[in-house]
C-alpha cells in the first residue's frame, strides 16, 4: 500500500528538478514546500480533513523513519551528495565519443612481452615488472566490448570525486592459454592500457590522462580520464579492463592453487610452490566484473531504499575515511553487502533508506568476517567453500560466483575498524535522538588524528624487507608480486597486538595513498612508500598498566614468553608467593604511564622487526611539555627530586586533593561549633583537576625581606614574593532557626564563624590560620586553603523583595546571582567534573591543555574557566562520533574542533552533566533558544543546573571574541593535525599553536589593551595571595615585570 | 601643551598633577551643583560638582584641594552624576563596610560648610597645577598601594569579635522587642476593627509569597481537571483525533522550516 505513494513523491520531485535545476531550495519534497516562504499554517488549513495521501505519508514517516525532521535531513543529504540529474548530457556526449574512438582503434603488431621498446615516447607501462622476464606475446586489438559499470550506472555516485567506471574487455586474440601464470596477464593488461592511453592522448574531449592504482593495488593500474570542460570538474572516467569468461578454467582461481611459480619469482629451483590466493583473486575479479554489476543491478531494481541506503552508507564510509587508501572498505563492497543482506531477507524491498542503513550497520557490528566469512554464492560441489578461504585470507566475503573474495585486499585492521565504527554508530543511534545522530553519522568527519588516542609513524620502511624472512612470509611476498610491505604487515600487527594486549581496543593503520601519476612517468614503487601510520585506541582501564604478568617460571610457556619479550622479561615474585615471568615498564610519573604503549611498541619493533627506535615517531605525549610546571628552580640549588620536576601536574593535583581531605577531616572533627557543618566543598579549579599548574607543596622556612604583621606575612613593594595561590573551600553550615533573617546580621555571624574556625583549627590541630570577615585562611600540608562559611538562605534573602501589594517575590539580583554561583553552583559543578575525571583520567590533561591554549591566546579573561571546563566535559559526555578521548592530546584536538565547528549562532551546546535532563528538556531548550536568540549570550551552554540560561558565558565572550576564538581554533587545529601527520620526517615544534600572534596586538591599540588587562589579571594574582610565614625565592610565573605598571594606565585600560 | 583655559562649557578648569616629579597635567572640571531633582544631601548653594577625577584620587585629596576656597564639609564620589542610591550608612562599622567600588573615572560632589566656599571656588584663579599627592597625605600607586591594601585587609580579630558581639546583642534585643510587640498585638483589633494575622498565633496565616500563590493556583487547576471527563462524548473523540492530525501537521510544518533554515546554513554539505 505504501509503495505507490513514495514512488509518486519521487517522480514529482524529479520532474521539478528538471524544470529548474538551479534553484536549490526547490528540490526534494516538492509537494510540500512552496517557493515563497510561508510562515504558519492558518487555522483552517490546520484542521482541514486529511487526504489519503497525506495520511499515509504521515504514517510512513513515523513507521519508516524516526521523525519527519530526520527523514527530511536524509533526503536533503542525498540530494546534496548525488548528482542533480540522472543523465548528464555533456557527460553522455563524452562517453559516446570515447566509445567511438575505442571502437575505431587500429590493431597493433605482435611483440614479445619483455620487449617494450616499441612503445611510443612519453608513454610508460604502469606496472612494476620485477623480475623482468616473462613468457608471452603482446598484441593490441581494439576491445571486444566497452561497458559502463559501477556506481554511475547504479545511480549510487556520491560527491566528491564522482567517477564513471568503464570496463574494456580484452579480446580473446590478445590472450594466450597460460597467461594466468607469473603476472603475464597483469603485464599485458598494463601494456593494453598504455596503448589505450597513447591512442587517447590527443583527443579533444579529454583534458588529461593519468594512471592510478585501483584501490592501491600495485598490479591493477587503471586509466583516469578527465573530460575537458565543465564536466571534468565533477566527473572523471576510470578505465578498467576485464577478461572474457573463457580466459581460463575457474578452478585455476581456487585459492589453494599456485600461479606464481617460485623458481620464476626467486630464481631458485626445486622449492615447493605455495598457494597464491591474492594473485588468483586478482585474476578472478577481472573475470567476474560484469557479473557483479548485473547482480547488483537486478537486486536494485524497484528498490529505491537500497539505492539511497547505499548512498548513505558511502557517505558514512567517506566521513570515516574507511573507503580510502590501500585495502579500504570500498563502496563496491558495501553495495555487495547490501545485496547480500537482501538475499538473507534481512532487508526487504519496502524498506526506507534509513532502515537499509540501520540494518546494514547492525549486520556489520554483529558479524565477524574474520572468523565466519559470508558468501553470496549458493554452493555447488566444485566451488571452494568458505573454509578454504579462511586458510588464506583475513577477511572473507565471497561473491556470487564463489571464486572471488571481495575483501581479499581489505586488511584485517581495516575491517575491524569498519566493524568498530558500525558498533559505535549503532550505539549513538540508540542513545541520542535521531536528529543529533544524523550529525554524528553523516556530517562529522572522523579523521585519523582525531580518531585515535595515540598515533605512531614508522618511517624508513626498507627495514621491513629484511624481516620478511624472520616472519616466514616469503610465500606471501611472491603472492603480492614482491610487495613486502603488504606481505609483512599482518605479522607485525600480530606482534604488536600480542604485546600491548588489553591496553588497546583497536588498532588502526593508514598508508599514504599513491597519487595518480602522469602517463610519461614510471609507476610509484612500494619502496617509495615513506611511512606507515598506526593509530591506537586505548582502553582506559588497562592502558596504564606497567606490569605484564607472564606464565609461571617453571611452565612450558615461559620460554616462549622470554623469547617474545627478549631481555625485558624477568622473573618476579608476586604477592601470592607465585614466581612468574613478567615484564615491567619503568614509569616515574603519570605522564610516563600514559605512554607505556610507546615503550612496548618501540621495544617489540626493535626486537622482532629490527626497526630502530629512530624510525618510530610516537605521538601521544607531544604536548605534555606544556603541562609541566615551569622549571625555574633549575638554577637554584634546591634539592628536588627529578621526579617532582618532570611530572605533568597529575601528582601535584593529587597532593592537593589529599591535603584537602585532611582539612576536611579536621573541620569535621571540630566538636564545639555552635552549628554543625552541612558540607565542605572545594571550588577552585584544582578540585576539578582543571588547574593548569596545580600549586606546589610549600615547605620552606620564612624568607627574607618580607614584613611580618603578627605571624602573618605581608608583601613589600620592592620585594618579589612567591606565587602561592589560595584554594577556595566553601563550608556550608546547617540550617537552623538561630540564623537571623537580616543580611547584615548574617554577615556578622559569618564573620564570627570565621574567627571561631580559625581559633579552633589553631588550638586543636596547630594549623596556622588567619581570619577576616569574609574568609579564614588555613595553611594545611603546604597548601593555603581559604575557607568561606556559607548559609544557603542568604541567597534567598538577597533575592527577596516586597511588591507594593505586600507580596513577597523572589527576583534575581546581581548580588544574589554572584553568591549563588559561588556557594551553590560552583560546588555542584566541581563535584560533577570531579566525577567525570574519576571515570576518565584524561579529563584533567585535556582541560588543562585547553585552558593553556585559550590563555596563551590572551583570551582567558574573556572565556570563563568554567566555560572551558564545560566544553571539555561535553567531549567526554557526548563523544559521538568518536569514543571517549583516551589521551589529552586527542581530547584537545576535539576541543578545538568543537570550538571551531559548533554552530554557536543557531544551536545551544547542551552539556548533560550527571545525566540530569528529563525527556522533554532537550526540545524545550532548543525551542526557547530559537525564540529569543538575541537575548542569549553568543556562546550558549546549557547544563542541567541552568537549563535556560548560561551563567558561565555571560556576559563574555562577546560575539567578536567568539569569532576570534573560532578562527584561532580552526587555524590551530589545522596546523597541529598537519604537524602530527608530517612529523615522521622531521622534528616539529608543537608549541607553535600556543604562541600568540603578538604582532597583531602591537599594531591594533584596542587589542593591545586586552593584552594589558590580562597582565592586570596576573597582578591581581600576586596581590591577593601572598601569605603565610614560609616563602622563599622568585615567582615561578612570569608576573614579576608587570608590577611596575602605573595604576592610572591600568585603570585607563579598564575603562576602554 | 595648550595654555590652561579658565573655563570650558560652563565648567571651571582646575589643573592638577600627581606630584612634583610628574610632567602630566590633568584637569578637573567643576561647576555649581544645580539640578532639578533636589537632594537633601547635596544642597545646591553649597555643593560643587567635579568631573574628570582619576580613579586613584580619594576623598581626602579633594578635601585638601578645595579647602583653600573654604571649609569643606564632605566629599562624595559617584560613578555617574545623579542622585546617589547608596545612602551613607547610619552607623559606621570599622570592619563591615558597604564597599562601593567605582571603576575608572568618577565624578565628585564637594559640599562646603557655607555658601561662600562655593562662590570662592567659582572665582578662584589657578596659576599652576596643584599637587594631588603631598608628603603629608600621599597617594599610593602601583605596588605600594596594593601592599597597603593587603595589609589593611588583615583585620584585628579580637576587635572584630568585640564589635560583632555588640552588634548581635543589639540585634537580638531589637528582635526581642519586635516579637513582644507582635505578641501583644496578636488578636487585638485596631481602631477600624481589623485584626492583623501574624505567624505567631494559634492559627498562623500562610505567608503571602509568590511561591505560595502559584502553588495555590496549580492545585486549583488540578482539582478542576479531575472533575472533567475526557474522550467521553463522541464529539470529544472526533475533536481529539482532529487535534492529533493538526499537531502532526504543525510539527511537520515546523520541521520543514527548520530544514530550510539548516539549508541556508549549509548544513548538508558533508565535506
Amino acid at each position: 500500500m505504501k509503495r505507490p505513494v513514495q514512488e509518486d513523491n519521487r517522480a514529482s520531485s524529479e520532474t521539478s528538478e528538471d524544470s529548474d535545476d538551479g534553484d536549490q531550495i526547490e528540490k526534494g519534497h516538492v509537494e510540500t514546500v512552496p517557493p515563497t516562504k510561508r510562515s504558519k499554517l492558518s487555522k483552517a488549513e490546520l484542521y482541514k480533513p486529511p487526504t489519503n495521501v497525506e495520511l499515509t505519508t504521515l504514517k510512513e514517516t513515523s513507521a519508516l523513519y524516526e521523525s519527519s525532521l530526520f527523514r527530511m535531513q536524509i533526503s536533503e543529504l542525498i540530494a546534496e551528495v548525488t548528482p542533480k540529474s540522472k543523465k548528464n548530457s555533456s557527460l553522455e556526449k563524452v562517453l559516446h565519443s570515447l566509445y567511438g574512438t575505442l571502437d575505431k582503434l587500429p590493431s597493433g603488431k605482435q611483440y614479445d612481452l619483455t620487449d617494450q621498446s616499441w612503445l611510443p615516447d612519453g608513454i610508460e607501462v604502469p606496472i612494476i615488472q620485477e623480475p623482468c622476464n616473462g613468457k608471452g606475446m603482446f598484441f593490441f586489438e581494439k576491445p571486444a566490448a566497452v561497458k559502463v559499470i559501477g556506481s554511475y550506472l547504479l545511480e549510487t555516485c556520491t560527491k566528491p570525486n564522482m567517477h564513471v567506471d568503464i570496463v574494456l574487455q580484452i579480446p580473446k586474440v590478445c590472450l594466450q592459454r597460460k597467461d594466468y601464470l607469473n603476472f603475464v596477464y597483469h603485464r599485458k593488461r598494463a601494456l593494453y592500457l598504455a596503448c589505450i592511453a597513447h591512442q587517447l592522448k590527443n583527443v579533444d574531449y579529454l583534458e588529461n590522462i593519468k594512471y592510478s592504482y585501483m584501490n592501491g593495488d600495485y598490479f591493477k593500474p587503471i586509466l583516469i580520464l578527465k573530460p575537458s570542460g565543465k564536466i571534468g570538474k565533477s566527473y572523471v572516467i576510470r578505465v578498467h579492463t576485464c577478461l572474457p569468461e573463457s580466459f581460463c578454467k575457474l578452478s585455476i582461481c581456487h585459492p589453494d592453487r599456485n600461479n606464481v611459480r617460485v623458481d620464476w619469482f626467486t630464481g631458485r629451483q626445486g622449492e615447493p610452490n605455495t598457494p597464491t590466493p591474492h594473485y588468483n583473486n586478482s585474476i578472478a575479479i577481472d573475470l567476474f566484473m560484469e557479473q557483479h554489476l548485473r547482480h547488483l543491478f537486478s537486486e536494485m531494481e524497484d528498490f529505491t531504499g537500497m539505492r539511497e541506503g547505499i548512498v548513505l552508507l558511502k557517505v558514512w564510509l567517506h566521513q570515516r575515511q574507511l573507503n580510502k587508501g590501500v585495502g579500504g572498505f570500498t563502496g563496491f563492497i558495501m553495495s555487495m553487502l547490501v545485496s547480500y543482506l537482501l538475499s538473507l531477507k534481512r532487508l526487504n524491498k519496502l524498506m526506507s533508506s534509513y532502515q537499509v542503513l540501520r540494518n546494514t550497520l547492525y549486520f556489520l557490528a554483529n558479524s565477524d568476517w574474520t572468523r565466519r566469512g559470508i558468501s553470496l554464492c549458493k554452493h555447488e560441489d566444485d566451488e571452494p567453500i568458505t573454509a578454504d578461504y579462511h586458510k588464506h585470507y583475513d577477511v572473507i566475503f565471497i561473491d556470487t560466483s564463489g571464486y572471488v573474495n571481495l575483501c581479499a585486499d581489505v586488511s584485517r585492521l581495516a575491517y575491524l575498524q569498519v566493524k568498530h565504527e558500525a558498533e559505535l554508530s549503532l550505539k549513538y543511534m540508540e542513545s541520542i535522538s535521531a536528529v543529533d545522530s544524523f550529525q554524528a553519522l553523516f556530517m562529522t568527519k572522523v579523521p585519523f588524528t582525531r580518531k585515535f588516542d595515540h598515533i605512531f609513524h614508522v618511517s624508513k620502511l626498507s627495514h621491513l624487507q629484511s624481516c620478511c624472512k624472520q616472519f616466514d612470509v616469503e610465500d606471501s611476498v611472491s603472492d603480492h608480486g614482491g610487495d613486502f610491505v603488504t606481505a609483512v604487515l599482518p605479522s607485525i600487527v600480530e606482534i604488536l597486538e600480542k604485546g600491548t594486549g588489553k591496553r588497546i581496543k583497536l588498532f588502526g593503520m593508514h598508508q599514504p595513498p599513491h597519487k595518480e601519476w602522469s602517463v610519461n612517468e614510471k609507476p610509484p614503487h612500494w619502496k617509495d612508500l615513506t611511512h606507515l601510520t598506526f593509530g591506537l585506541l586505548l582502553d582506559p582501564e588497562y592502558s596504564m598498566r606497567v606490569l605484564d604478568m607472564g606464565p609461571p617460571a617453571d611452565s612450558q610457556e615461559a620460554a616462549d614468553f622470554r623469547q617474545f619479550w627478549g631481555n625485558k622479561a624477568e622473573l618476579r615474585r608476586f604477592q601470592d608467593a607465585s614466581i612468574c615471568e613478567a615484564v615491567v615498564w619503568p614509569c616515574m610519573t603519570m605522564a610516563d604511564k600514559r605512554l607505556v604503549c610507546n615503550q612496548i611498541i618501540v621495544h617489540l619493533l626493535k626486537l622482532h622487526a629490527g626497526i630502530p627506535p629512530g624510525c618510530i615517531t610516537y605521538l601521544g605525549g607531544h604536548l605534555d611539555s606544556l603541562l609541566r610546571q615551569p622549571q625555574d628552580e633549575k638554577h637554584k640549588p634546591a634539592k628536588k627530586s627529578r621526579k617532582e620536576l618532570s611530572g605533568t601536574g597529575d601528582e601535584e593535583n593529587l597532593a592537593v586533593i589529599h591535603a584537602f581531605d585532611s582539612l576536611n577531616k579536621k573541620l569535621r572533627g571540630l566538636k564545639d561549633l555552635p552549628l554543625s557543618i552541612a558540607s565542605i566543598q572545594g571550588t577552585s579549579p584544582v578540585f576539578r583537576y582543571a588547574q593548569v599548574f596545580p600549586p606546589n607543596v610549600l615547605h620552606k622556612p620564612a624568607s627574607r625581606g618580607l614584613r611580618l604583621q603578627g605571624y602573618i606575612q605581608c608583601p613589600l613593594p620592592h620585594t618579589p614574593s612567591q606565587w602561592v595561590p589560595v584554594l577556595k573551600v566553601i563550608c556550608t553550615m546547617e540550617r537552623s532557626g538561630k540564623w537571623p533573617d537580616d543580611l547584615l546580621a548574617i554577615q556578622r555571624i559569618k564573620a564570627a564563624f570565621h574567627i571561631r574556625l580559625s581559633q579552633m583549627l589553631h588550638k586543636e590541630y596547630k594549623v596556622v590560620t588567619a581570619a577576616t570577615d569574609k574568609f579564614v585562611d588555613a595553611f594545611v600540608d603546604g597548601f593555603v586553603f581559604r575557607i568561606h562559611v556559607a548559609y544557603p538562605r542568604e541567597v534567598v534573602l538577597l533575592k527577596q523583595e516586597t511588591t507594593p501589594q505586600g507580596l513577597l517575590q523572589l527576583r534575581d539580583t546581581t548580588q544574589s546571582l554572584e553568591l549563588e554561583k559561588e556557594t551553590i553552583s560552583l560546588p555542584k559543578l566541581t563535584s560533577a567534573l570531579h566525577s567525570i575525571h574519576q571515570s576518565n583520567p584524561t579529563f584533567s590533561g585535556t582541560v588543562r591543555l585547553a585552558k593553556r591554549w585559550v590563555s596563551s591566546h590572551l583570551l582567558y579573561s574573556y572565556l570563563k574557566e568554567e566555560a572551558i571546563e564545560l566544553l571539555v566535559a561535553h567531549l567526554f559526555l557526548n563523544s559521538a562520533p568518536f569514543t571517549v578521548p583516551g589521551s589529552p592530546v586527542v581530547g584537545f584536538l576535539r576541543f578545538l574542533h568543537l570550538l571551531a565547528n559548533h554552530d554557536w549562532i543557531n544551536n545551544p551546546l547542551i552539556v548533560n552533566i550527571s545525566d540530569n535532563y528529563k525527556a522533554g528538556d532537550h526540545d524545550d531548550i532548543l525551542e526557547k533558544f530559537k525564540c529569543d536568540r538575541s537575548q542569549h549570550p553568543a556562546m550558549f551552554i546549557s547544563t542541567p543546573l541552568y537549563k535556560l540560561s548560561s551563567p558561565w558565558t555571560t556576559p563574555d565572550p562577546s560575539t567578536q571574541v567568539l569569532q576570534r576564538l573560532i578562527l584561532l581554533a580552526r587555524e590551530s587545529l589545522q596546523l597541529l593535525e598537519q604537524q602530527m601527520s608530517d612529523c615522521y620526517e622531521q622534528q616539529q615544534d608543537y608549541k607553535q599553536i600556543f604562541r600568540p600572534p603578538v604582532g597583531v596586538y602591537d599594531v591594533i591599540i584596542h587589542l593591545k589593551s586586552k593584552y594589558l588587562s590580562k597582565c592586570d589579571h596576573a597582578i591581581d594574582y600576586v596581590r591577593g595571595n601572598v601569605i603565610e610565614k614560609s616563602q622563599k625565592g622568585e615567582d615561578n610565573r612570569k608576573i614579576l615585570p608587570v608590577v611596575n605598571f602605573d595604576p592610572a594606565e591600568k585603570y585607563l585600560q579598564e575603562l576602554q | 601643551m595648550a595654555a590652561p583655559m579658565n573655563s570650558v562649557a560652563g565648567f571651571k578648569v582646575m589643573p592638577v598633577k600627581l606630584n612634583n616629579k610628574s610632567d602630566v597635567v590633568r584637569y578637573f572640571y567643576y561647576k555649581e551643583h544645580n539640578v532639578r531633582e533636589k537632594d537633601s544631601s547635596k544642597p545646591s548653594d553649597r555643593t560643587l560638582f567635579v568631573v574628570n577625577i582619576p580613579a586613584y584620587c580619594n576623598e581626602e585629596c579633594l578635601q585638601r584641594l578645595f579647602s583653600q576656597c573654604g571649609t569643606v564639609e564632605s566629599v562624595h564620589f559617584q560613578q555617574k552624576p545623579g542622585i546617589s542610591k547608596t545612602k551613607t550608612a547610619v552607623e559606621e562599622s570599622t570592619f563591615f563596610k558597604q564597599v562601593n567600588l567605582i571603576k575608572g573615572y568618577k565624578v565628585a560632589y564637594v559640599i562646603f560648610k557655607n555658601p561662600s566656599g562655593l562662590q570662592n571656588a567659582k572665582k578662584f584663579n589657578y596659576k599652576q597645577p596643584l599637587l594631588l599627592s603631598t608628603e603629608e597625605s600621599p597617594i599610593f600607586a602601583g605596588m605600594k598601594k596594593w601592599c597597603k591594601e593587603y595589609i589593611d585587609s588583615i583585620p584585628d580579630t579580637t576587635e572584630m569579635q568585640k564589635e560583632i558581639d555588640e552588634y548581635m546583642a543589639n540585634y537580638d534585643r531589637q528582635e526581642l522587642e519586635e516579637e513582644e510587640k507582635t505578641t501583644e498585638l496578636e488578636g487585638v483589633a485596631d481602631s477600624d476593627g481589623w485584626i492583623t494575622v501574624t505567624r505567631k498565633g494559634r492559627k498562623p496565616g500562610l505567608a503571602r509569597t509568590e511561591v505560595n500563590q502559584t502553588k495555590a493556583t496549580v492545585q486549583e487547576k488540578k482539582k478542576r481537571e479531575k472533575t472533567e471527563l475526557l474522550n467521553f462524548y463522541r464529539f470529544q473523540f472526533r475533536e481529539s483525533k482532529r487535534e492529533h492530525i493538526a499537531q502532526l501537521r504543525k510539527r511537520f510544518e515546523e520541521d520543514k522550516e527548520k530544514i530550510v533554515a539548516m539549508k541556508a546554513a549549509r548544513k548538508f554539505k558533508p565535506y
